[in-house]
């Protein structure tokens, strides 16, 4: 391939980098007991969730930052951050047309205008503006079949006792670092509840957007499924450009009940920093389903294309006996950006079963990790395990690795693991020239082939904007 | 730690690199938070070993037993870390001395302690052209007190050698063995190394350091059959091109013992290849960890590395970690690595005994197959045949 071609494909502009004028709201600078009081006094919070926080804020000040992941960044100071932002809205809108016109004008640019959303795919947004819920849509139809779909602050007034029983559940404030400030900062995120027997009529899906400058993100996302419920979830990130490195620490956490399924998509393009490396997200987030009953499923699939740093493993605990835990990822990197994902998958039950399938590209300067356990427990019986993570570099510039950890504690278990690091190669191209097509068009059909398994996964909606964004990615209009 | 106080009593020839010493002393013992002993417990009672020396106590000696003899092998014997036909001594090497201490195992504790012992090493040079030149080395550990025996070879070879070396590791649950290898191999010098373990009392630590330059050859077989706790650090670096690395490794583990296998192969140079095939079997409440790497440098285009690790559980207790790791700074490079662990299939222990075999003999077959898929790979026929020997006895 020639010099050019990788050139071209790996100068890629960020295309979403804008900023929405609008007034916000701050909580001051810093990270102190007050400023938690403040959030939780901000958002009208019960006692039960104040204390919550300010127990994870005692752990976490314990704590010290892990450093064990291949990133390599700049110390966070956690003082410099504003952990409260929200536009200053006076009231609630109470329908579409009621929305700051410039956000809506924000979401356009995205190319994810909401009507258009609700009409032609017929899916329910519940758009996530710096921390705080601007738009729920199709909550009525949602509220017919019973199920509950609102932010996370709208639950906590709402439906105190289902938070109380689930928060912190899957995900505890013990868990990590990030974890650990998230449980004591968070601002807003989705709740999903699909109660006993319900299949979700339509898929529900987060669009979330960073817009305010030094402003961490700290997003909770709690999806319960009851007995036989079943929703298929998509969330979707982009960023505006900004020089400062802007700190994303998310938990997302997924509990499963006996014969129920979530399905997770994750399309991530948040701002990965400019060609020199300056600025961009740092992601570090948390996302862990537990598979409590019987024959429950949980099912994540992830396209990263974004962030300055990624760093993130979806795990699935899989404790009840027949329990299926999947995750399929694609992790784009190009520039300077670092990648440390993978999943983890906890096998408990009898006869539980896990898939792995990870894709990695690296262009550029990059750095691409795949991180991966998989743990057999004592108990877990005829367990199954399938691991699959391929890699492909573009350019001799970038890196690409794997860390996969397999614990084996029984022996009736079957641990599969294979992972291939290869560049595109010459004979592919050649074929493909030979039948007429341009190198770079090439490049984006064997790239995207290669994915395919991958993007099969997604939903339909979301499997071609992915496509688009993967050959974009790589084109040279989006980072 | 009794090991460190007695290395800063004086009542001992040991020559001390009190920088090095000191080093050890502050690093303290890993726990499962360092992440080369993560899932490897530490031998019993490892505070109170103290060092070996000349003098220490030997009230029942072991004999060599159970080790493949060679018979064109020059014989040496190592007993309790001294070998009465050599002269330990200090070595200036230039060559090693510059190089050893990049190894991923040099912040341990047990590399930094004896390391900070200087004259305890012995050198073999091997540089008969167009000859092929064995040796058999037989370390013996059976000091009636807890202690930790500390050793350090080194082995060259000189442009176009040819050689082949058995290290045959024998020891009581008294002692621990702290070995550190250190082999250069010069331009087109070919090298098998044969790693036995078959003693069933013996706690072994190994680290191997190898460099190796254009078109050498290296075959490493590392067997461990028996033995309560044997861990194996090797680390391969190529630097030159053409070079060819082929690392089969096969472990046994049974009791509550450990078997712990590290290997990171690093590609500093364009062109080469690197093949590691690592199999296990873990029985009783034994412990089995594999922990690979293949590291590509930035300028080592067309390397060809591949990586694989096959277990077999046949027990409740038994367990294996395993981490298959790639860390790839280069493009043009063909890279694989896969891990299983998993039973004997039920379809295979099924069709034997449709075929008349009861089913224990049909399960010792299949296990049996299972590791000489690995055996069958040691190019030294008598050696070869006297490892599958040896395999079935265990499998009884």
């Amino acid at each position: 391939m020639s010099q050019e071609i990788i050139d071209k494909y790996t100068s890629g502009e960020y295309k979403y980098g804008f900023v929405t004028n609008i007034e916000q709201e701050f909580a001051p600078k810093g990270l102190t007991e007050e400023t938690i009081k403040f959030i939780s006094q901000k958002k009208n919070e019960p006692e039960f969730i104040l204390d919550f926080r300010l127990k994870a804020f005692d752990f976490w000040k314990k704590m010290k930052q892990p450093n064990w992941q291949k990133v390599q960044f700049p110390d966070i100071d956690f003082q410099d951050i504003h952990y409260y932002a929200a536009p200053a809205v006076k009231s609630k809108p109470k329908s579409l047309d009621e929305i700051d016109p410039e956000i809506r004008d924000t979401y356009n640019k995205l190319g994810i205008p909401l009507e258009e959303q609700m009409m032609l795919a017929g899916i329910a947004v519940d758009a996530v503006l710096d921390s705080v819920s601007v738009a729920t849509t199709y909550r009525e139809r949602l509220a017919e079949a019973g199920i509950i779909f609102c932010s996370i602050s709208e639950a906590i007034q709402d439906y105190p006792e289902l938070i109380k029983k689930y928060l912190g559940s899957v995900v505890p404030y013990t868990d990590n670092y990030y974890a650990a400030l998230n449980s004591a900062v968070f601002t807003d995120g989705s709740f999903v509840f699909i109660p006993k027997g319900v299949r979700s009529p339509m898929e529900l899906s987060t669009y979330f957007r960073i817009n305010a400058a030094q402003t961490g993100q700290f997003e909770r996302t709690l999806i319960v499924a009851d007995e036989g419920a079943y929703v298929s979830y998509l969330e979707g990130c982009t960023a505006p450009m900004r020089d400062e490195n802007q700190l994303h620490a998310a938990i997302v956490e997924i509990f499963v009940h006996k014969d129920a399924e979530v399905k997770y998509s994750t399309v991530q393009n948040w701002y990965p920093g400019d060609k020199e490396g300056k600025g961009g997200i740092y992601n570090f987030v948390t996302k862990r389903g537990l598979c409590a009953g019987d024959n429950s499923k949980i099912s994540w699939t992830q396209v990263e294309t974004g962030s300055a740093i990624t760093w993130k493993y979806p795990s699935c605990v899989l404790k009840g006996n027949n329990s299926v835990g999947e995750f399929y990822s694609v992790a784009i990197t190009n520039n300077y950006q670092q990648a440390d994902t993978g999943s983890k998958m906890i096998h408990i039950g009898e006869n539980t079963r896990s898939r792995i399938v990870s894709k990695g590209i690296s262009a550029g300067k990059s750095d691409n990790s795949y991180r991966g356990l998989v743990k057999i427990s004592k108990k877990a019986k005829n367990a199954r395990n399938f691991t699959q993570c391929d890699s492909l570099l573009i350019g001799d510039k970038c890196g690409a690795h794997t860390f996969p950890y397999i614990e084996s504690e029984n022996p009736s278990a079957t641990v599969e693991h294979e992972a291939t690091t290869s560049k595109i190669s010459d004979d592919a191209i050649f074929y493909l020239n030979q039948r007429g097509i341009s190198t770079e068009d090439a490049v984006g059909m064997i790239v995207n082939g290669y994915a395919r398994e991958v993007i099969m996964q997604l939903p339909m909606e979301f499997a071609v904007e992915a496509q688009k964004l993967l050959s974009i990615s790589l084109e040279g209009s989006v980072g | 730690m009794k090991f460190i106080e007695s290395l800063k009593e004086q009542n001992h020839n040991f020559k001390i690199n009190s920088e090095k010493l000191q080093q050890a002393e502050s690093l303290g013992l890993p726990n499962f938070k360092t992440e080369l002993w993560k899932n490897t417990p530490l031998p019993r009672n490892i505070y109170d070993y103290s060092i070996a020396t000349h003098n220490s106590d030997r009230n029942q000696p072991l004999s060599i037993s159970d080790v493949f003899v060679e018979p064109n092998a020059e014989h040496y014997k190592f007993e309790n870390g001294f070998c009465q036909q050599l002269k330990n001594q200090q070595f200036e090497n230039q060559l090693i001395e510059n190089k050893i201490d990049e190894c991923f195992f040099a912040k341990d504790i047990f590399y930094l302690l004896n390391k900070s012992i200087e004259n305890i090493a012995n050198q073999f040079v091997f540089n008969h052209k167009n000859e092929k030149q064995i040796v058999r080395l037989d370390y013996i550990s059976d000091a009636a007190n807890l202690e930790l025996i500390n050793l350090q070879n080194n082995f060259v070879l000189e442009e176009s050698a040819n050689a082949e070396i058995f290290l045959n590791f024998i020891g009581n649950d008294n002692t621990i063995q702290n070995n550190i290898f250190t082999i250069i191999q010069s331009p087109n010098s070919h090298l098998k190394i044969n790693i036995l373990s078959n003693n069933k009392d013996s706690q072994i630590i190994n680290n191997f350091k190898i460099i190796i330059n254009d078109n050498a050859h290296l075959t490493i077989n590392n067997i461990s059959l028996k033995g309560k706790f044997v861990r194996n650090n090797i680390q391969v670096d190529i630097n030159g091109s053409n070079a060819e690395v082929i690392a089969n490794g096969f472990y046994y583990v049974s009791e509550n013992n450990v078997a712990d296998n590290h290997i990171l192969m690093n590609h500093n140079a364009p062109n080469s290849f690197s093949n590691q095939f690592y199999k296990g079997i873990i029985a009783d409440e034994g412990r089995g960890i594999f922990d690979g790497k293949i590291y590509v440098k930035k300028d080592a285009q067309k390397t060809d590395a591949y990586q694989t690790n096959r277990n077999i559980l046949i027990s409740q207790d038994a367990r294996i970690f395993t981490k298959p790791a790639l860390e790839i700074y280069a493009d043009d490079v063909k890279c694989s690595h896969g891990a299983t662990s998993g039973f004997l299939q039920e379809e295979e222990i099924f069709y034997l005994m449709s075929r008349g075999i009861d089913k224990e003999n049909s399960q010792k077959l299949l296990l049996k197959a299972f590791a000489n898929d690995l055996i069958e790979k040691i190019s030294n026929e008598e050696y070869k045949i006297w490892l599958e020997n040896q395999i079935e006895k265990i499998l009884e």
